[in-house]
């Protein structure tokens, strides 16, 4: 029993260490640390590649994002100023040329009337009424 | 450090000792253990023999433990070259705290199990153990290997590994502690009950 164990021992020994088997790494020594080096070459580029051209892409997004942001904002500035420029020239156009120049000449005349919420409102009256008496040119 | 000097004078000796000055003469004298990490030192630095002959002493111990590890030699294969390429990156960070075999040997066995955990993930490939067709003369040899072989693979890992270290690479029950960062007495437990295992399967067989 004792001599059938150690049998198996030896057999097992065996098997483990290949012992019976001609068992090599089919891989030159010379081969294969070339093919290491090269290897570990072409991942080094690649980390080096990555390391340079990550952060360029980084740039690159946040340089056409922040010039995009800024035409944005440009484009919505310049199309406020327009449309606050076309509704005064809409209300400017409705009148004849003499009434602008008849509102020029009373906003003139009358500083205190610039200021709406200290208008007198009686004396405006009157150099309305006045105005209106005036025969025009 | 410790001088030539006060050693006795003994043709081979073991110590690692680098450098001792007698007078204007220089003497270096360098233990296995420190050869080997200097041939690691030498590879960090990119030196192609170093690398050429550590492939050469290295190739076939762990080439047969991932082939008695997976039962195939094209696995195999690819984990040595895999395991050399480890290596070599790893040589700038490695670290002199014990003997060089256990850091190959550690870098081989997380290779190992890196590829377990991949092959639990993929789906099941019947991979049948490469054996030449026997004759009848030698068909309970090839039969003897097949259950081993199988029997070998149904092994939990840590069984597997300390078994494969200890009887295939003959590493001292410390260092396949220091490999498997467990204490000895677990280690010794680990073997005794593989080898129980594969014994019993081979009687199951008779």
């Amino acid at each position: 029993m004792k001599k059938e164990s150690m049998n198996h021992d030896r057999e097992i020994d065996d098997f483990l260490k290949c012992n019976q088997e001609n068992i090599e790494f089919k891989w030159g020594d010379q081969k294969l640390a070339t093919e290491i080096k090269t290897k570990a070459k072409r991942s080094r580029a690649l980390i080096n590649f990555s390391r340079f051209v990550l952060p360029l892409a980084a740039c690159l997004v946040a340089a056409l994002s922040w010039v995009m942001i800024s035409e944005q904002s440009k484009e919505t500035e310049l199309s406020y100023r327009t449309s606050v420029k076309t509704d005064d020239a809409l209300l400017l156009s409705d009148l004849p040329l003499e009434d602008i120049e008849l509102i020029d000449e009373w906003l003139l005349a009358s500083p205190v009337a610039l200021d709406l919420f200290s208008v007198d409102y009686d004396s405006s009256y009157e150099l309305l009424v006045s105005l209106e008496t005036i025969p025009m040119p | 450090m410790i001088c030539m000097s006060n050693l006795p004078s003994s043709p081979v000796f073991f110590l690692p000792v680098k450098s001792c000055e007698i007078g204007k003469l220089s003497i270096i004298r360098s233990s296995p253990v420190d050869k080997e990490q200097a041939r690691i030192a030498e590879i960090a630095q990119g030196n192609d023999e170093a690398l050429v002959s550590l492939i050469s002493d290295w190739k076939n111990p762990i080439y047969v433990y991932f082939l008695r590890s997976l039962s195939n030699s094209a696995d195999a294969d690819d984990l040595t070259q895999k395991f050399f390429h480890r290596v070599y990156k790893g040589a700038a960070s490695y670290q002199p705290n014990g003997k060089v075999s256990s850091w190959l040997f550690t870098i081989a066995r997380n290779l190992l199990i890196d590829e377990f955990k991949k092959r639990s993930r993929r789906p099941k490939e019947s991979s049948l153990p490469d054996y030449p067709i026997a004759d009848e003369s030698d068909s309970r040899q090839i039969e003897l290997k097949e259950i081993l072989s199988h029997e070998l693979t149904k092994l939990p890992e840590n069984q597997r590994t300390a078994l494969l270290l200890r009887v295939q690479q003959e590493l001292s029950y410390r260092e396949i502690a220091e490999i498997m960062q467990a204490n000895e007495t677990n280690v010794k437990t680990w073997i005794f009950r593989a080898r129980s295992l594969l014994k019993k399967n081979i009687n199951l067989d008779d």
